[in-house]
């Protein structure tokens, strides 16, 4: 015996189930393009602002060519004088004596310059003094020098 | 158809998100590419840091400006930036810095470095200088002042006894030993010295060669030489102070030496011929020396010529002196042959000081005699005592000229008797010339004609020292007879005494200039022509050569003779030859 079906009504269910999988592996993937391109993007800004440090702090350079002790009537000084020997400029962000924070008011010195940073300090003759400088980098050069 | 439509549908999104995955990848690995090359670039900056080997190799003082010579022994490029220059003498302590810009190329120097900066210097200061080149390498020194180092020093005296008269060397060597700084400026050495005599020209050093001031590296040692030659009494020693210009108090060297005459130096010395250096080799005997007019006269006219002995002691005990005779020779066959004339007024004469009137005479034709046995002249060891006086010439009987005969000296001593011939003059027929050579204190020549400046010798020249001779060559007649232009006055200076060209003093009738020659065997000649004719009025005239010369250093007394004599001829009508000697002795003194 033989059913009668329909035959508008043949197939309509897989026809709807097919465009629900078709529709939700669409929206699936476009989710997944979406957020994809959107953490890549925030991870390669990142990235790439760290990479910018570190290859900046790696081509940056400096070295401390004299540190000077003197006085004045008032009080006692040292004067560092520094020089740029790196490809970018530096900023000097701070000056340890003794591992004391002498100075921290920054000074940017460019390429192939020299910049001298005088600030007080105490310090007594004929004994050495532990020069810490340190750049905004993190680069640093630490010397003593007999004052 | 339809069927595995989504898993195409989600397999795009995933190969999308894949290919996004892996650009991101790649982006990554260039990431690490450029931190990789910044390692590269900084490590390769680092090795060419290290490959910079700037050092400073000299620095100095110069001009008031530093100049520093800088090496660069690395194979890489340097370029220095800057320099520091702290003056460690200044109080406080002050530093000044200088922008450079001078490249150093790899196993090369730059020389003259910091000549350009506004740095004034000084060679009294001490300095710590530093170069920083410009990948941060740093040379650091200093520069010291002469005077705040004590340098290693030596002096050598060459030869350490050294002959009076000769020279003595000095060599100096000074040493920087200082590894670590630098002399500030070249080193000027100096040398100073003290004598064991009395200062005067027998005592003292004449500087022939001396050394210029040098720059004494780091590690180097400099050599000086002087040369001085000596003049001082035997047995004299000379202290030698060396030192350098501002040097530190106490940073000298001294050596001494020992002024000696060696005995090789004199028997060699003493051997010499006896006719310049009197001494005692083989017999104790006075020595003979004479002065002689030739040609003496005829005078008519009272012109008297000098004669004249010498009586030279060259023994360490005293001789004492009884007669003294001049005597002419034996072609005087004829009385009538009056060259000392005793008839009538006995011979006249003058006498010449020390010895007084009553002791001369002529005890016979051609003889004159000085006399005095009850007193006789004492001659001190290694001194001389002159015996002189002016005669009068006789006159001849013959019908000719005498143009030459003998003329001898005989001496009656405590030591003995002894001749001395060899000597001649001549006489003319006629009036003639008297021509006499003697020693003077004068270049006055109407002075010198007078007797009391008349000298056979001369005593107390001090050894080593400068003195001057007057030699006047005379013509003593008082006819119109003279010496011809053109003689020549001729002083044998011996061997020991140093005379130059410009010791001729005066030489007035004299052709400019007479002329002083050295011989190979030390001793000298001078010669003076006569300008004009002399003596050619009715009176006496002499002209005078005035020049000095350095004694020899002697040990003890000793006595030279200058041989002087005149070479020419007369103006009379028989032109005869005028040969007048003196030999003259010189007492030289320690």
């Amino acid at each position: 015996m033989r059913k009668y079906r329909p035959r508008g009504r043949r197939g309509i269910g897989t026809v709807v189930t097919s465009v629900m999988l078709v529709s939700a592996v669409s929206l699936m993937g476009a989710f997944l393009v979406s957020w994809s391109s959107s953490s890549f993007a925030t991870k390669q800004v990142g990235v790439s602002e760290e990479i910018d440090d570190r290859v900046n702090q790696i081509s940056e350079g400096f070295i401390v060519e004299d540190v000077w002790f003197f006085t004045n009537s008032t009080s006692s000084y040292s004067k560092v004088t520094v020089r740029n020997t790196g490809d970018v400029a530096v900023t000097i962000s701070h000056v340890y004596v003794n591992n004391t924070q002498a100075w921290n008011a920054g000074k940017v010195i460019p390429r192939s310059e020299v910049g001298t940073i005088t600030f007080e300090t105490l310090w007594s003759a004929g004994s050495a003094q532990d020069v810490w400088v340190k750049t905004q980098r993190g680069t640093e050069a630490k010397q003593l020098w007999r004052s | 158809m339809r069927r595995g439509l989504a898993t195409v549908v989600g397999a795009i999104f995933m190969i999308i998100v894949m290919i996004g995955a892996l650009n991101v990848t790649l982006w990554m690995l260039q990431q690490q590419d450029r931190v990789g090359q910044a390692m590269v670039e900084k490590t390769s900056g680092n090795l060419d840091r290290l490959n910079e080997k700037i050092e400073i190799a000299n620095v100095r003082i110069d001009g008031s400006k530093l100049n520093m010579t800088v090496t660069n022994n690395g194979g890489q490029p340097a370029k220095l930036k800057s320099l520091y220059v702290v003056d460690e003498t200044a109080v406080p302590r002050q530093q000044y810095r200088y922008d450079l810009d001078i490249p150093v190329d790899g196993r090369d120097s730059a020389k003259n470095v910091g000549q350009g900066v506004p740095f004034t210097a000084s060679t009294t200061s001490l300095y710590s200088v530093k170069l920083v080149t410009e990948s941060g390498n740093t040379a650091a020194s200093v520069i010291t002042p002469v005077s705040a180092v004590a340098l290693p020093m030596s002096l050598y005296v060459i030869p350490p006894t050294v002959t009076p008269g000769q020279n003595v060397t000095l060599l100096y060597t000074v040493t920087n030993d200082r590894a670590d700084s630098h002399i500030a400026a070249a080193v000027t050495p100096q040398v100073s010295y003290s004598m064991g005599c009395s200062p005067g020209p027998g005592c003292q050093l004449t500087q022939y060669v001396a050394p210029s001031s040098t720059v004494i590296n780091s590690g180097t040692t400099a050599l000086f030489k002087w040369v001085f030659k000596v003049d001082a009494p035997d047995n004299t020693t000379v202290a030698f102070n060396a030192t350098i210009a501002n040097a530190k108090p106490g940073n000298y060297v001294i050596e001494k030496a020992r002024a000696k005459l060696v005995s090789a130096s004199e028997t060699s010395f003493y051997s010499e011929s006896t006719t310049t250096i009197i001494y005692s080799a083989l017999a104790q005997k006075p020595e003979l020396f004479l002065i002689v007019p030739s040609p003496f006269g005829e005078d008519p006219d009272d012109g008297k010529g000098l004669w004249g002995v010498m009586v030279v002691n060259p023994t360490d005990a005293p001789i004492e002196v009884s007669r003294v005779i001049i005597s002419a020779g034996p072609v005087i066959t004829d009385r009538t042959e009056r060259i000392i004339d005793n008839n009538g007024t006995p011979c006249p004469r003058t006498p010449i000081n020390p010895t007084p009137a009553a002791e001369w005479s002529c005890p016979e034709e051609n003889m004159i005699q000085w006399r005095d046995t009850a007193s006789p002249e004492v001659v001190q060891p290694r001194s001389v005592v002159p015996f002189l006086a002016k005669y009068e010439p006789g006159t001849l009987g013959g019908g000719g000229d005498d143009p030459a005969f003998l003329i001898s000296a005989s001496v009656f001593s405590s030591m003995g008797q002894f001749t001395k011939s060899g000597y001649s003059t001549g006489m003319r027929n006629a009036a003639e010339a008297i021509g006499n050579v003697y020693l003077t204190d004068t270049t006055v020549e109407a002075t010198a004609l007078q007797s009391n400046h008349m000298f056979g010798s001369m005593t107390g020249v001090a050894s080593g020292g400068e003195f001057t001779m007057h030699v006047a060559m005379a013509d003593l007649g008082r006819n119109t007879a003279g010496i011809q232009a053109g003689s020549k006055l001729i002083v044998n200076v011996p061997k020991g005494f140093t005379i130059e060209q410009s010791d001729i003093l005066s030489w007035t009738g004299f052709d400019d200039t007479p002329t002083v020659t050295p011989f190979t065997d030390g001793s000298s000649q001078i010669q003076a022509t006569l300008t004009n004719d002399l003596g050619t009025s009715t009176s006496e005239a002499a002209r005078i050569l005035k020049f000095r010369a350095d004694a020899p250093v002697v040990p003890e007394k000793r006595i030279y003779i200058f041989f002087t004599l005149v070479h020419g001829q007369t103006t009379s009508g028989s032109n005869l030859s005028v040969g007048a000697v003196g030999e003259f002795p010189v007492q030289i003194v320690p």
